[in-house]
């Protein structure tokens, strides 16, 4: 049936447009800088358009760094966190939200402060752990702090409450285990919060620059955030174009996954109160 | 002790650092020196060895190691220059980038934690020397590199690099801060050079009112060029080891900030971090920024315009600081030690010292280097003489282990200063010196 027009859904629909104009204007931008001139990129009579596609820009940038090898240990990293955090998030989501146990709520209250605790405050001790358990210089070690999260699991077990008490305890009487439970029934009720939470740990792992900085040494094992500190000279400044260029190429892949995983991502969001 | 003294550092750096994207707000840089204080005071997990301080053995019998590691903050990591070191002595140097100067003091900083350090390092003059030094990790240069060697560099660059009377690492990529100016605007509205900061904001006001941009801004490391002018005031953050940030000479150095950011409105607010990209543009009369940008902005200016440079401004005396970095070495085995002062000799080569010069704009640091034909090229530039005459100037900026704090605390401060005209300047200077006064007691304690 057609939407009747009434300048209420215009105005509604022009605010919207704004809104995603103002979100959108930095990737459009970086998306053009990416194929300027350096002298082009800040000028005064601002134009979004390059006056000539510099497609070398590219090209430069790709060379400046070993970003294939960079490119493959980011997916490496980025695919051990999320098959561990889908994992490991949502059994101990699970067990906070369904499972009955002395000291439930003084731990989930424990995990919870844990979010209070600042990244840069474990870089050393976890350096320290990487180094003792060999894991230096390798994808393991780069994804080490982000095996689990706790906002993730926080965000999965409010999920996992709002699965109703009945059906749990009708598969239990039908003879599955808890973990039969846990795989048969809690986690199809929950696909679209396990996609959000696979994208974002996905995101974390991508956009992670301190730890893989910290436990890397060599340019072999180095992820692509780093890679984009090549091309900035530490006394003579960033080379914009350049660094346009690296960033768009490394947000394709988080672009992508974001556009196909679009709706799980809404859906999961809404499904655990979180919004 | 040592061992808290680097987790101290090492978390305060950290946290300065991921903090400094908060850009005004005043909690950044309490956050980090507080973090910094409180893992002084209550760390001692992960036990290791710590490393000793005994004097360095005599390494002239000892055969070189094979292999050493190199920490660069070069993206190329001096590749050529490894390679024909390799060539040369049969040793081969690992070298790997590591960013920038932050970067690379984080990297130190968990490298002594972990017990995990290369040979050598190119080490930023901005902060964390002190502390790497206080862990026993960096081997102070002037027990390893030969004396004709230590002789030779010009006196003004080991100021930055001594500490506790120990000259620490060796000057290498040195730079200073300048005056760059618009020259082909200068020149066509009879526009006078500045030579003092109160002469940079007249001139600012005048650039404005006859051609409309901005007069004057400084470049992405502001804090630097604050704290230039500070010292061309004749004061420093900490004078006689008490903290002397809340004084008229730097009190006077924020109002003048302020002119020229709210007041007269001739430097953009808050926009350092194309500050470079602006003036090589066009759109600002002048930039205080490092001599060893000036091939980076003569190609980014092109044919758009003339740059000139000038010193950079006097308020009431001229004692430059000194930027860029310097080589370090950390412990070893005797064999790679002997290997590693082989290399930081062959880097400081008279010859490939002026090379660097003239390819980038970094000083020379020794006398022999200035004497080379390269360097005489070098000086055929008009504006690479007034960086050389600048060099008369070269201060007294003693590396402390507040360095760290001091740049955030004045980070934050000029941030305040361009964005909040009500700022209480007295107030903010005299927090400054209580966060300084409580680092220095902190780290006195645990030294």
């Amino acid at each position: 049936m057609k939407k009747k027009f009434t300048w209420k859904v215009l105005v509604r629909h022009l605010v919207l447009i704004a809104c995603a104009a103002v979100i959108l204007f930095p990737f459009l931008w970086m998306f053009f800088a990416s194929f300027k001139e350096e002298s082009e990129v800040f000028v005064e009579d601002f134009h979004l358009l390059p006056e000539t596609w510099r497609f070398q820009n590219y090209l430069d940038a790709w060379n400046a760094a070993p970003f294939g090898s960079f490119y493959i240990n980011s997916i490496k990293a980025a695919l051990i966190s999320v098959v561990c955090q889908t994992c490991f998030c949502s059994m101990a989501a699970y067990a906070f939200a369904k499972i009955e146990f002395a000291g439930k709520r003084l731990l989930f209250s424990l995990m919870l402060a844990m979010m209070i605790l600042p990244e840069e405050a474990a870089i050393i001790p976890n350096y320290l752990l990487a180094q003792k358990l060999g894991l230096v210089n390798t994808s393991f070690g780069i994804a080490m702090t982000t095996l689990v999260s706790v906002f993730n699991i926080f965000l999965l077990r409010q999920t996992f409450m709002s699965i109703p008490n009945d059906l749990i305890q009708s598969a239990r009487l039908d003879g599955c285990s808890m973990l039969q439970v846990f795989r048969h029934v809690a986690v199809p009720n929950a696909k679209g919060s396990m996609a959000t939470v696979a994208l974002l740990s996905f995101l974390t792992s991508w956009n992670n620059y301190m730890w893989p900085y910290m436990v890397t040494d060599q340019n072999q094992y180095r992820t692509l955030q780093i890679g984009l500190k090549y091309l900035i000279k530490p006394d003579a400044g960033p080379q914009w174009p350049m660094i346009m260029a690296a960033s768009t190429i490394i947000l394709l892949p988080v672009m992508l996954l974001f556009v196909f995983l679009q709706k799980y991502f809404v859906q999961g969001m809404l499904t655990s109160g979180i919004k | 002790m040592k061992k808290k003294l680097v987790y101290a550092a090492a978390v305060g750096i950290f946290s300065s650092i991921a903090l400094m994207g908060c850009s005004s707000s005043e909690t950044a840089s309490t956050t980090a020196a507080t973090a910094a204080q409180t893992t002084a005071g209550g760390t001692s997990a992960a036990a290791s060895s710590e490393a000793d301080t005994t004097a360095a053995e005599d390494l002239s019998e000892v055969q070189p190691a094979s292999e050493i590691t190199f920490w660069s903050t070069k993206e190329d990591c001096f590749s050529e220059l490894c390679a024909e070191f390799e060539a040369e002595t049969g040793i081969k140097v690992n070298a790997t980038y590591m960013g920038g100067y932050d970067d690379m003091v984080n990297k130190v900083m968990a490298g002594i934690a972990g017990e995990n350090l290369p040979n050598v390092a190119q080490l930023g003059q901005r902060h964390g020397l002190a502390q790497m030094y206080d862990s026993g990790w960096l081997l102070p240069v002037e027990d390893y590199i030969s004396e004709d060697i230590l002789e030779d560099i010009l006196p003004g660059f080991w100021k930055r690099f001594t500490y506790k009377d120990t000259k620490v690492i060796l000057p290498f990529q040195n730079s200073m801060p300048m005056l760059y100016y618009n020259k082909t605007l200068f020149d066509e509205n009879s526009i006078e050079i500045p030579t003092t900061l109160d002469e940079v904001a007249a001139t600012a006001k005048e650039i404005k009112d006859k051609t409309g941009i901005y007069g004057v801004t400084l470049n992405s490391d502001y804090p630097w060029y604050f704290m230039a002018l500070m010292y061309n005031s004749g004061t420093a953050p900490l004078v006689d080891g008490q903290p002397s940030m809340n004084t008229e000479a730097v009190k006077n150095i924020c109002q003048k900030i302020q002119q020229l950011a709210v007041t007269d409105q001739t430097m953009p607010a808050n926009q350092h971090a194309t500050a470079q990209e602006d003036f090589c543009n066009g759109n600002i009369g002048m930039l205080m920024t490092s001599c060893a940008s000036y091939a980076t902005i003569q190609n980014l200016v092109g044919d758009k315009f003339e740059v000139g440079i000038a010193m950079f401004p006097e308020v009431t005396t001229m004692d430059i600081t000194m930027g860029g970095n310097g080589l370090g070495m950390f412990k070893s085995t005797p064999e790679e030690e002997k290997a590693a002062t082989m290399f930081i000799e062959f880097m400081l080569d008279p010859q490939r010292i002026a090379e660097g010069s003239l390819n980038s704009g970094y000083v020379a640091v020794t006398n022999a280097a200035t004497e080379t034909e390269t360097y005489q090229t070098y000086l055929e530039d008009p504006n690479r003489q007034v960086v050389d005459e600048q060099l008369q100037y070269l201060g007294s900026a003693a590396v402390t282990p507040v360095d760290s704090l001091v740049w955030n605390e004045v980070m934050d401060l000029i941030d305040s200063l361009e964005a909040d005209p009500e700022i209480n300047i007295d107030e903010r200077l005299a927090e400054i010196d209580t966060a300084i006064a409580d680092y220095m007691s902190e780290y006195a304690g645990n030294e």
